[in-house]
C-alpha cells in the first residue's frame, strides 16, 4: 500500500460510504415491502419517519461517492511518483489494469445513478402524496449495492498498490497504430480517417444540441415529451460519447498537449489542467439527457406532470450549457493552436 | 353569523368552506395491544374568516381535533379536506409544506425555545423560508409592536409573563402570515388579565379575516366564537352557531 494523505481521504471515504451502505440497502427494501401493504396511519407516520434518516445516510453516501469520483483520480496522480515506469495516471491505471478499468467503468455508472436517485426523489418531494415513494426506496436499495461494491473496489485497489513492481505507460500503449482508438476507426473509415474524426466530434455533439434544443422548446410550448424523444436524446448522448472519447483520443489530446504522436487522455489532464473542466462539462452534457430519460420513465404520474416537465427542461438546458460549453473550450483550444 | 352557503360551480366545494372532517377516527396503537379510541366518527365544517371552539372536558379528544386539523397527526379513519381538497393522503413532507404555508399554531405551553430571545423565537418559521436574518428581525418586530411586546423583543421567553410568552407564541403563529390559527387551551396558563388582552387579539385576527379555531374547556372565550363544536368520549355532542 503507497500511504500518503490521498489514500487515507479515499479509503477512510470508501470505508464510511460502504459501512453506511449496508444499513441503507436493508432499510430501504424494508421501507420498499412495508409501503406496498394497506398501513394505518401511526405506521405510515412512523416510516415516514425513518426515511427521513435513511435519506440524510443516503445525500451523506451520495455526496462521498459524487466527490470521490475525481477524488479517485487525483489520489492515482499521486502515485506517479512512487511507481517505476509511470509517468501519468495511466501508468499507475497498469498496476491493476482489469481493476482499475472495472473501477473507472463503474464510477461514471454509480455517479448517473446517483444523480438520477437525488432527482426523483426531489420530484417525489415536490407532490402531495408522494406516489413515487416505493420507487425511489427500490431504486435506492439497488444504488446501495452499487456503492457497496464500488467502495470494496476501492478498499481492494488502493490497499494492493506497492512500490516494487514497475510498469509501462501511456506510450507504449496509445502512442503505437494498434490502440484501440485508432484500429476502429480505420476499419470504418480507411487510412484517412484522422481527418473525419473532428468534423465526427462536432456533427455529433451538434446533433445533440440540436436534439435537446428542440425538446427544450417542445416542452416550453407543450406538455410532456412522448417517450420516443428522451429515448432519442439518451441514445444520441450515448452515441456521441463514443465518438467524442474516440476524437479525444487521436485528435483532440495531442492537439491540446501538442504532441501530435500522444494520444492520452491523462497526459491531456495533467499538461492542459482545464481539459478537466472540458472532461467535466462533457459528462454531465451526455449524463443530462439520459437523467431526462430516467425521469420521464421513472417519473410518470398524474401528480408529477408539471414538476417532471419543469425537471425535465433543467436536464436538456444544462445538458445545452455543459455540451456547448465544452464544444467551445475545445474549439478555443485548437483556434489558438 | 349567517347560514347562507354558496357552492362553488367549478369544484363543488362550498366558497365559505375552508376545512371539512368526515367521519374522521383516531385510535392510537392502532392493530396493537392497549388500542385508545381518541375520536370516532367527527364529522364538522369550519368556514373561512369564522371563530371556531372546540369544547369539551378534559380526554374528549379535543388536543386531537385540533393535531389532526392542524395536519399535525393523521386520523385512522374518514377524510379531512382543506378548501375542498383531501389532504388524508398527503405525504410528510407536503402536509409540512401546507403547515407552515397555511397553518399557525400556538400550543398550550407555548413551546418557546427558551435559548432564543422573544424576535428570535417569533422569527423561527422564517428560516426554511431563507428569509435573511434583517429580514426575519424586521418582520418579527413589525408584529411583537403590534402586540406591545416591542420592548420585550430582546428578552428570554424565561424573563417574560405567562400571558407575554403567549403573545410571543401567537406572534410567531402569525409571522407567515397563515389563513388559520389554531389555538390550544389558550387561557389555561394566563391569568384574568391577560386573558382580556387574548381576546382583543383574537378579536383582531378574526377582523383580518384570519380563521380562528380554539380548543378550550374554559366558558371565558364562548361568547365571542362563531361555532361552537361540543366534544364527549371523542365523539361530537352537539353543535351551536352563534
Amino acid at each position: 500500500m503507497i500511504l500518503n494523505i490521498y489514500t487515507i481521504i479515499m479509503m477512510f471515504a470508501a470505508a464510511l460510504t460502504g459501512v453506511l451502505a449496508v444499513p441503507l440497502g436493508i432499510m430501504s427494501f424494508r421501507i420498499f415491502q412495508k409501503w406496498e401493504k394497506p398501513l394505518y396511519a401511526e405506521e405510515r407516520t412512523d416510516i415516514e419517519n425513518r426515511s427521513y434518516l435513511l435519506l440524510l445516510t443516503a445525500a451523506v453516501i451520495l455526496s462521498l461517492k459524487l466527490l470521490t469520483w475525481p477524488f479517485f483520480y487525483v489520489t492515482l496522480q499521486s502515485y506517479i511518483p512512487s511507481i517505476r515506469g509511470a509517468m501519468c495516471i495511466f501508468g499507475v491505471t497498469q498496476f491493476y489494469p482489469s481493476m482499475s478499468s472495472a473501477l473507472q467503468l463503474f464510477k461514471p455508472l454509480v455517479f448517473f445513478l446517483i444523480g438520477g436517485w437525488l432527482l426523483l426523489n426531489q420530484l417525489d418531494r415536490k407532490t402531495e402524496t408522494s406516489p413515487l415513494f416505493r420507487k425511489k426506496f427500490l431504486f435506492l436499495h439497488l444504488i446501495s449495492f452499487m456503492v457497496l461494491i464500488d467502495s470494496l473496489g476501492d478498499l481492494m485497489y488502493f490497499t494492493g498498490f506497492n512500490t516494487g513492481s514497475s510498469v509501462a505507460c501511456c506510450t507504449t500503449f496509445f502512442d503505437v497504430p494498434e490502440r484501440a482508438t485508432a484500429v476502429l476507426p480505420l476499419s470504418i473509415l480507411g487510412e484517412a480517417y484522422e481527418k473525419y474524426m473532428l468534423p465526427s466530434y462536432y456533427t455529433m455533439n451538434m446533433s445533440l444540441l440540436a436534439l435537446m434544443g428542440v425538446s427544450y422548446r417542445g416542452l416550453q410550448n407543450n406538455k410532456l415529451l412522448p417517450p420516443w424523444m428522451t429515448i432519442a436524446g439518451a441514445i444520441l448522448a450515448v452515441l456521441t460519447a463514443v465518438i467524442t472519447i474516440f476524437a479525444m483520443f487521436e485528435v483532440i489530446a495531442p492537439e491540446l498537449m501538442g504532441l501530435p504522436y500522444h494520444h492520452c487522455i491523462y497526459c491531456m489532464w495533467q499538461y492542459v489542467p482545464d481539459s478537466v473542466l472540458i472532461t467535466a462539462l462533457f459528462i454531465i452534457g451526455i449524463f443530462s439527457p439520459c437523467w431526462a430519460l430516467l425521469l420521464n420513465i421513472m417519473g410518470r404520474h398524474s401528480e408529477t406532470d408539471a414538476a417532471l416537465k419543469g425537471y425535465i427542461m433543467n436536464l436538456y438546458f444544462f445538458g445545452i450549457i455543459s455540451t456547448g460549453a465544452s464544444m467551445l473550450m475545445v474549439t478555443i483550444h485548437l483556434m489558438l493552436k | 353569523m349567517t347560514n347562507i352557503r354558496v357552492r362553488s360551480q367549478e369544484s363543488g366545494v362550498r366558497r365559505d368552506e375552508l376545512i371539512r372532517c368526515e367521519g374522521v377516527w383516531k385510535i392510537y396503537n392502532e392493530g396493537r395491544p392497549h388500542e385508545v379510541q381518541a375520536l370516532a366518527d367527527v364529522s364538522l365544517e369550519i368556514k373561512k374568516g369564522s371563530f371556531t371552539i372546540l369544547n369539551g372536558p378534559s380526554g374528549s379528544g379535543k388536543t386531537t381535533l385540533l393535531a389532526l386539523l392542524g395536519t399535525m397527526d393523521r386520523p385512522s379513519r374518514g377524510g379531512i379536506f382543506m378548501k375542498g381538497k383531501d389532504i388524508t393522503g398527503f405525504s410528510d413532507t407536503a402536509l409540512s409544506t401546507l403547515r407552515r404555508d397555511s397553518i399557525g399554531f400556538v400550543f398550550q405551553n407555548f413551546n418557546l425555545i427558551p435559548r432564543l430571545s422573544a424576535w428570535e423565537n417569533v422569527s423561527t418559521p422564517l428560516i426554511p423560508a431563507g428569509v435573511s436574518e434583517k429580514g426575519r428581525r424586521d418582520r418579527a418586530m413589525v408584529l411583537l409592536e403590534k402586540l406591545g411586546l416591542a420592548d420585550r423583543a430582546s428578552h428570554a421567553p424565561e424573563e417574560l409573563s405567562g400571558g407575554e410568552q403567549q403573545r410571543v407564541a401567537i406572534a410567531r403563529a402569525l409571522i407567515n402570515n397563515p389563513e388559520i390559527i389554531i389555538l390550544d387551551e389558550p387561557t389555561s396558563n394566563i391569568d384574568a388579565e391577560a386573558t382580556d388582552i387574548l381576546i382583543d387579539i383574537l378579536k383582531n385576527l378574526k377582523s383580518d379575516s384570519k380563521t380562528l379555531l380554539v380548543s378550550t374547556h374554559d366558558q371565558v372565550l364562548r361568547p365571542h366564537a362563531d361555532t361552537v363544536f361540543e366534544l364527549k368520549r371523542g365523539r361530537l355532542a352537539g353543535i351551536t352557531h352563534d
